[in-house]
């Protein structure tokens, strides 16, 4: 889903351009100190292939077709970092030719299909990978890739534009089947290759777990399904107490820094919202990762 | 795979054209910005800055037909969330929406209508673009049309084939890959056997007074817009 420009607000498509501007440079330095010599052209046709392969259509139902979009794909043949590079050529390259999402809106296009949707697509088949789960690793890898990044383009135009809950509510049923789409494609494919020469897509060494595996493709799917439905659904907890009164006698008593779980000082309800739901996530991730560091080093540095 | 028509266009010679693609690039970037925050109107919107796309498009030499044909090929995303802001907020927001988009994509074609796209890669890695993030969408745009002719063939064999039509996709696919993948090693072993880094940067003339002018011209007049009639 490439979005084109004149629709994001300029909060969003500036923000995520710096964050996407910051993070592809990151990566591009980081696979060019490991790629060998003369790689940079496997790249560049891995991702004209990815472009071609999207021209053979995959026989859906009742004379509709689908086809491949290559996230989950890329990220288990090249590995996260060059997928996510390759990933960032494609969408500049059809912004630019094909037109097919915008110049300003190159960073949220950046941001949710070659960050997040190649993070998304990698996160289960790195885990299921070297299990026997290894086709079903692919498959939910396909199928997060294009949820994670189909939610985040409805969050950043909910963002922007004002649109029913009940539209939101359509677009994320249409999403979720053309993700089941992308899942079945990218196994399917995925299966070809591993039958005509398994050299091409061999496992990456550690990280072996099915649990690990499964609990990453539900988190995503939790993660982003569930904001997209939390910002068209009125707050469950809050709806109860505004009915039985205690709401007001709460915002009374109990104080918090992201009162509300709105950020102050920002202009927009919306902005307010995520900024502050943003600042959350940070606190739990920090709180999260020197739990991770203490039990670490309890257990005499080895990691699990 | 056809190749683009704008790559015909970009070809082309005309005042537009003979400018330096910095320049370009930059003054699309700055017109694209003040479209997205302005708080005009639709009719501000198409009255304000159609002026200096409409001069764009006479000094480009570039069919208008073409390019209008082409802005609404590539606005049917715009359109649907035009009409759900339409339904949601009024015909007002929609028609913002739909202006800002439709002047957004003109914006864009006047600028691959008339900057060849190696030249366009080249220019984003001199105003700091990852070198290697360039490099690959060099590669990826020369062997794009090598690669979508041999998915054409793949595709013809798999629909003969006949049989379950999954698989055979699927079998269709995985074939691309092989031979997308025995072109890269090929190119690989024929760079290295040459000695070359990789793809040679194009040399690039310094910009002109010209070039500094249309630049200069395009951000004083959105400026002076903003300022006297807030567009």
């Amino acid at each position: 889903m490439h979005i084109s420009d004149g629709l994001l607000a300029a909060p969003v498509w500036a923000g995520l351009g710096a964050v996407s501007a910051a993070s592809v440079s990151l990566i591009s330095r980081r696979v060019a100190g490991r790629l060998e010599e003369g790689r940079a052209p496997l790249l560049g046709v891995m991702g004209a292939f990815v472009f071609a392969a999207q021209m053979i259509n995959f026989p859906v139902a009742a004379g509709t077709s689908g086809h491949l979009v290559g996230s989950a794909l890329l990220a288990a043949v090249l590995g996260p970092g060059a997928a996510s590079l390759v990933m960032t050529a494609i969408l500049l390259v059809q912004a630019l030719v094909f037109q097919d999402g915008g110049i300003l809106a190159l960073g949220a296009n950046v941001f949710n299909m070659a960050l997040v949707g190649v993070w998304a697509g990698y996160l289960p088949y790195r885990h299921l990978a070297a299990t026997g789960w290894r086709t079903g690793g692919v498959f939910l890898g396909g199928l997060t890739s294009v949820i994670a990044a189909s939610c985040l383009a409805i969050l950043e135009l909910r963002l922007s534009i004002p649109v029913h809950n009940a539209i939101v509510t359509a677009s994320l049923g249409w999403f979720l089947v053309s993700a089941l789409i992308e899942g079945a494609i990218t196994a399917a494919v995925f299966q070809s290759m591993q039958r005509m020469n398994p050299g091409w897509v061999e496992a990456r060494p550690g990280g072996a777990s099915r649990i690990r595996g499964v609990l990453a493709a539900g988190a995503v799917l939790l993660a982003s399904v569930g904001a997209v439905l939390a910002s068209s659904l009125p707050d469950g907890l809050e709806k109860l107490l505004e009915d039985a009164g205690a709401a007001s006698l709460a915002r009374t008593l109990v104080s918090t820094p992201l009162a509300d779980y709105e950020v102050q000082f920002l202009a927009s309800p919306w902005i307010r919202t995520a900024g502050a739901g943003l600042a959350g996530l940070a606190i739990i991730f920090s709180v999260c990762a020197l739990g991770a560091r203490y039990v670490r080093r309890k257990n005499g540095g080895q990691s699990r | 795979m056809k190749r683009p028509v704008l790559e015909s266009w970009a070809g082309g010679d005309s005042f537009l054209h003979r400018r330096h693609a910095a320049v370009k690039l930059i003054a699309v970037l700055v017109l694209l910005a003040a479209i997205s925050t302005s708080g005009a109107g639709p009719v501000g919107l198409l009255a304000g800055f159609g002026v200096p796309l409409a001069v764009g498009v006479a000094l480009s030499g570039l069919p208008p037909a073409g390019l209008l044909k082409r802005v609404l090929m590539v606005m049917a995303f715009s359109i649907s969330f035009s009409a759900a802001a339409w339904m949601t907020a009024g015909p007002g927001r929609g028609a913002v929406l739909l202006s800002k988009s439709a002047l957004s994509a003109l914006s864009i074609l006047l600028l691959a209508g008339t900057t060849p796209m190696h030249r366009i890669l080249d220019t984003m890695g001199r105003l700091g673009a990852p070198s290697l993030l360039v490099e690959v969408a060099q590669y990826l745009y020369r062997y794009l049309f090598v690669i979508a002719g041999k998915a054409v063939q793949m595709r013809h064999a798999a629909a003969c084939r006949g049989g379950w039509r999954w698989g055979a996709s699927a079998g269709a696919a995985a074939a691309l890959f092989g031979a997308s993948y025995t072109r890269a090693e090929n190119v690989r072993r024929a760079m290295l056997s040459r000695g070359a880094a990789g793809i040679a940067n194009t040399a690039h003339s310094p910009a002109t007074a010209a070039d500094f002018a249309l630049g200069g011209v395009l951000v004083a007049y959105i400026a002076g817009a903003r300022l006297a009639w807030n567009l």
